[in-house]
């Protein structure tokens, strides 16, 4: 049985996981490193270095436990921290210490999409995991197994393995696992307790497989054993490149779909709760919308893209790039769309930009569709504001800035609030799909993602963020359309980027009202 | 849903649309009414319909389904049977047709039709089960479906189905891509002449986008003045389950003009569904979207197939096991586990020709990356294929000359004896240029002249030329092959035998409620010993069904053959093998290392053969 875990990196998947495991494994000393100390010291104050629903009163509790158990008192059915240790749960920067003590080592190390060199925009940059494990084979003393929790190109297992037997000393045996991660930002928590599946990728081997059946054990202590799977690592690591292409292939084939019934006389909408009542398409990610963003979509499939390449499959890599392609020209489309709806010039003209992060409940801004419509409004000389409940201003500046050169100064503003946004705008576009932006008749949020939290740690209305050293607690607080749409100034339009607003309610209000996957009459 | 589902007509696939029997095509002369003809029909209207009738079809009791096809038969046959008060009458101007749908031997085979049919064609002895009724005293169910040539048919009715066969396009603009409307339009045309003012006409075929619009706009043509509804209500059956797809629907989509007048007719046919469908699975939706949605839905089940079977391909180059990510991605909730299988790619005729109607589509609408996205599935399909032909030729070091290849199964999925749209076809077309000595080929299912007529189609003259053989007997076919290669996904030719399937023709899914098609499956049986009267229960009520017989020489009766259903014999088949024994699976459905201890070569979709490992 497995004692002491490490987690090398406490960013957003590092961080949750240790927390998670140290949670639910009370006889599991588990420490979470990385070489970034500031990082670190976030993670041992108050004010932790990311939001995400639940994941604080978790960390408390098992802190708490800590205390408790210091006192001779302790919470997990028999497993008492040895007397002295007072949480099984640590964050340091002491990597080094780490990894000797422990007996299984997760990797959960940021691979960034390469950016320059071969496979630029492709390929994954593995500088950062290579690094952690050639430490390991350096520091380590005892037999390690290696768990790859980041998203890894496949074959990274074996390429791992062969890593470890020429880096380390050969006085002690390596096993190198693949256990991917499917967590998405905001519902890590949930996503961490209540997986859909485990997959867990071993060399063939009996040691293999042993190692496997370790880690196996550990999670079984909260998951359901149905739900774990063994596999080689070849396939773990493929799936989940894979399972991610086929989520983001969804939303661009709804969203091809969109830009047909623009054309004709469909609705979008009719067309996704059609497919969706199939119970072999199912209904999950079928929202027509700007498309898909945030980290991990385009990196996947570039990633998978990029294998193919290597491997000499041309035509597989072309289906899979369409998918981002196609997700690049929704969002183009829509700017067009803006654009001609505004008589083909958008000079001078005032747009307000309501959300500018890629999705609800975060501030990530990666691949935002906000960043493609605001460069494009700017070049065309338009007047731009922008309002996001969480996207601190600074981000917002830098992912603006490429055509910032050229804009006029005071092209691009930044608001504190939707309603100052939105003031004397010609037109006003949704981009994400905050919950404060719905219309009276639709106010209930539709998105269903936080329900398979436990009651006491859904806080649906409470988003807190860590912006610099401040905590910014946000009470959700609904958009008055009235009070927008009546500080607007002519022609009025209201661009509905996720299809989210009652076109109806707004039409009533006295303005044009534009969505996806709808003509407009 | 229509996977794959033909909708073509049965008799003469081979010819060009203009043969569609299913549709009164023919403009030059006025095919439809010959009153000279023997063959035309009397129609035996019921003189008393029994049962209370339901005060939801009021309005309705006549409709007319237009083509007796693979669609119009089975949807007019479970309409009459939820609604015994309507007459629904089936037309066709094929007398072939009509008079095999009026004998003992439908042309569709579908588990379950056969009994639908004769209830509601034959009449019945009806019992209620129900225990709340006070008298469960035996009544008669009045015969309500009938089958006609007579166009006076669509005169009568309240509501025409339009369920006559739209194949792709085959020449001119759009060839390959566009819908062939010929046998539509020829039959719409008809429908506009005959039908009676007020009726409502309800498109079941698969057509383009526009076509009810189209249509409202034929019908102002031809019959100004006069008021008529048109709605879109696309179907989604399946070969083989169609019954079971017409009874518990996963939705019933009703595409109207979006009019007070439109939304009546949608109405007054989503009354006529809830008979039998919960009303929370009857969505309705503008015309457009409707049409629309039957060919995204099917688009988006190819593409499923088509982004595993690329993944097939990364996994045969790697490490990685396609079924094991398969069922790694179906279980993410939101992608779901089903049409996850990897394998030779997707035959029939529904998803090429809806993928390519969907492309075209895109494309006439100056939308080329949409285009481009969606073809890239039928293009992922034909490489699939393609790429399972050339490994065969790869493993032979690219020599085939002097070789025998035995094919196993032909048609384009399990448990169907349709020979059309089979990816076999591709496949054999490809080796065939390599010049083997002999491809043999068995199927359970499938007719040699149907086997040989399609193949004719791609590579004429190969019927005189002896390099291709059929077989009835899967051993002889296999006998001194150098290759045997898994072409169908059928049951019978699995080697584990956890995997051992129930007899054929059950593709009723799991956790349904017992379907027609399950409460069906005895009775068919016993239709075919023609015993003592043969009774059948569903939804509370038991049918009593009316005797069928054929006369003595009935050439039907006496061809019936049951197909195999016994799973095949690997070692045997392994031990009459000549090296290199390979065995290429072109599903996924063999145990590899199983096979693999008899002595042969395994080469599987998705999998790294170790030959490659050690390379």
């Amino acid at each position: 049985m497995v004692r002491r875990v490490a987690c090398i990196g406490a960013g957003f998947v590092g961080g949750p996981l240790g927390t998670v495991i140290a949670s639910q494994c009370a006889h599991i000393q588990t420490a979470v490193v990385d070489i970034n100390p500031e990082i670190i010291d976030a993670w041992n104050s108050d004010t932790l270095p990311l939001y995400e629903p639940g994941l604080s009163e978790i960390l408390l509790a098992v802190r708490e436990r800590g205390h408790n158990s210091v006192r001779g008192f302790s919470f997990n059915e028999g497993h008492h921290a040895n007397g002295l240790s007072k949480c099984n749960l640590t964050f340091s920067t002491n990597v080094e210490v780490a990894i000797e003590e422990a007996e299984m080592i997760f990797l959960c190390i940021d691979t960034r999409t390469k950016t320059t060199g071969p496979g630029e925009g492709f390929a994954l940059d593995m500088t950062n995991l290579k690094a952690a494990v050639r430490t390991i084979a350096r520091v380590a003393k005892t037999d390690k197994i290696i768990v790859e929790k980041s998203t890894v190109p496949c074959g990274t297992a074996s390429t791992l393995r062969d890593l470890l037997k020429t880096e380390a000393n050969g006085a002690c045996h390596f096993e190198v696992l693949s256990n991917p991660e499917f967590l998405s930002e905001g519902t890590i928590i949930s996503d961490l307790l209540y997986p859909s599946r485990i997959l867990i990728g071993s060399e063939m081997t009996p040691s293999g497989r042993k190692a496997s059946d370790k880690l196996a054990e550990i999670y079984r202590k909260w998951v359901p054993d149905d739900l774990i799977i063994h596999m080689d690592s070849w396939s773990s690591e493929l799936s989940k490149l894979a399972a991610n292409a086929l989520l983001a292939q969804r939303v661009s084939s709804i969203n091809s779909l969109a830009s047909i019934c623009e054309e004709t006389g469909a609705d979008i909408n009719f067309v996704s709760t059609a497919c969706g009542l199939d119970r072999r398409i199912t209904r999950a990610m079928l929202q027509p919308s700007l498309g898909w963003g945030g980290g991990c979509f385009k990196k996947d499939i570039s990633c998978l893209v990029y294998l193919a390449r290597g491997l000499g499959l041309e035509q597989v890599a072309n289906y899979w790039a369409s998918v981002v392609e196609i997700n690049e020209y929704q969002k183009a489309r829509f700017l067009e769309r803006i654009i001609s709806h505004m008589h083909g010039c958008v000079g001078k003209k005032f747009i307000a930009i309501l959300g500018f992060a890629f999705k609800k409940n975060t501030s990530d801004t990666r691949n935002s569709a906000a960043i493609t419509l605001v460069r494009g409004l700017l070049a065309e000389g338009a007047f731009v504001s922008v309002y996001d409940p969480l996207v601190p201003e600074s981000q917002i500046l830098a992912d603006s800035s490429m055509r910032l050169s050229k804009a006029e100064p005071g092209q691009l503003q930044i608001c504190k609030t939707a309603y100052q946004a939105c003031t004397g705008a010609d037109a006003v576009v949704v981009v994400t799909d905050w919950d404060d932006f719905h219309t009276p008749l639709r106010a209930i949020p539709r998105d269903s993602s936080n329900l398979n939290l436990p009651p006491t740690l859904n806080s649906p209305d409470m988003h807190e963020r860590k912006a610099g050293l401040n905590v910014r607690i946000r009470i959700h607080e609904s958009l008055d359309w009235r009070t927008v749409v009546d500080s607007m100034q002519g022609p009025k339009l209201i661009f509905d980027g996720r299809n989210m607003l009652d076109g109806e309610y707004l039409q009533a209000l006295g303005c044009r009202y534009i969505c996806i996957g709808k003509r407009v009459t | 849903m229509s996977h794959d589902i033909p909708m073509e007509d049965f008799s003469s696939p081979s010819d060009s649309s203009l043969s569609c029997s299913t549709a009164p095509t023919t403009p030059s002369s006025s095919p439809l009414v010959r009153p000279s003809d023997v063959d035309d029909l009397k129609l035996g209207l019921p003189q008393s319909r029994l049962g209370e009738s339901d005060p939801r079809d009021e309005a309705v009791k006549n409709v007319c389904v237009v083509g007796a096809g693979y669609v119009g038969g089975p949807t007019a046959a479970v309409l009459a049977l939820y609604h015994p008060s309507i007459t629904v009458e089936v037309l066709d101007r094929d007398p072939a047709r009509i008079q095999r749908w009026q004998s003992a031997h439908l042309p569709v085979h579908e588990p379950g039709l056969d009994t639908v049919v004769r209830i509601v064609r034959d009449g019945a002895e009806v019992e209620d089960e129900a225990p709340t009724r006070a008298s469960s005293a035996a009544a008669t169910r009045a015969q309500n479906l009938f089958f006609t040539r007579d166009t006076r048919a669509i005169a009568r009715a309240d509501i025409v189905f339009m369920a006559v066969n739209t194949p792709t396009k085959m020449f001119g603009v759009g060839a390959g891509c566009a819908t062939n409307m010929t046998a539509f339009d020829g039959a719409m045309r008809d429908v506009a002449t005959h039908a009676k003012p007020g009726a409502i006409i309800v498109e079941k075929s698969t057509v383009p986008g526009g076509t009810a619009e189209r249509v409202r706009r034929m019908l102002a043509t031809l019959r100004p003045g006069v008021p008529f509804e048109v709605l879109s209500n696309p179907e989604f059956l399946a070969e083989g389950s169609a019954v079971q797809n017409l009874t518990i629907p996963d939705r019933v989509l009703i595409g109207s003009s979006s009019t007070p007048s439109g939304h009546r007719a949608a109405q007054t046919l989503a009354n006529l569904y809830s008979a039998w469908v919960p009303r929370a699975r009857i969505l309705e939706t503008n015309a457009w979207s409707s049409e629309l949605a039957k060919l995204v839905a099917n688009a988006m089940l190819a593409q499923r197939i088509s982004s595993i079977n690329s993944i097939s391909a990364i996994c045969e180059k790697t490490g990685a096991e396609v079924d094991q990510v398969a069922k790694a991605i179906g279980l993410d909730v939101r992608i779901g586990p089903q049409f996850l299988k990897a394998g030779l790619g997707f035959g029939g005729s529904c998803f090429r020709k809806d993928i390519a109607n969907l492309a075209y589509m895109a494309e006439s609408l100056g939308l080329d990356d949409v285009a481009h996205y969606w073809r890239q599935v039928n293009v992922m399909n034909e490489r699939q294929c393609d790429r399972f032909s050339r490994k065969i030729v790869d493993r032979f070091e690219g020599n085939l000359v002097g070789r025998k290849l035995a094919m196993l199964g032909f048609a384009f999925k399990k448990n169907t004896g349709d020979t059309r749209e089979s990816l076999a076809v591709d496949v054999i077309r490809v080796l065939l240029e390599e010049r083997p000595a002999e491809i043999a080929i068995f199927d359970p299912y499938c007719r040699q002249e149907d086997i040989l007529r399609e193949l004719e189609l791609v590579c004429p003259g190969i019927a005189e030329g002896g390099t291709v053989k059929i077989h009835t007997d899967p051993y002889m076919a296999c006998s001194q092959a150098h290759a045997v290669l898994v072409v169908t996904d059928c049951d019978q030719f699995r080697n584990t035998p956890r995997k051992q399937s129930p007899p054929a023709a059950s593709p009723v899914e799991k956790g349904l409620a017992r379907s027609i098609a399950d409460d069906c499956h005895e009775n068919v049986k016993r239709a075919c010993a023609r015993q003592e009267r043969e009774t059948w229960t569903h939804a509370g009520v038991s049918y009593q069904l009316t005797p069928q017989s054929c006369g003595s020489d009935c050439a039907d009766c006496r061809s019936i053959s049951r197909p195999t259903t016994e799973a095949v014999e690997w070692t045997r088949i392994a031990y009459n093998m000549v090296e290199p024994k390979w065995v290429f699976d072109g599903r996924g459905l063999l145990d590899a290392a199983e096979l693999a201890n008899l002595g042969v070569r395994v080469d599987a979709v998705g999998r790294r053969n170790a030959l490659d490992v050690l390379a």
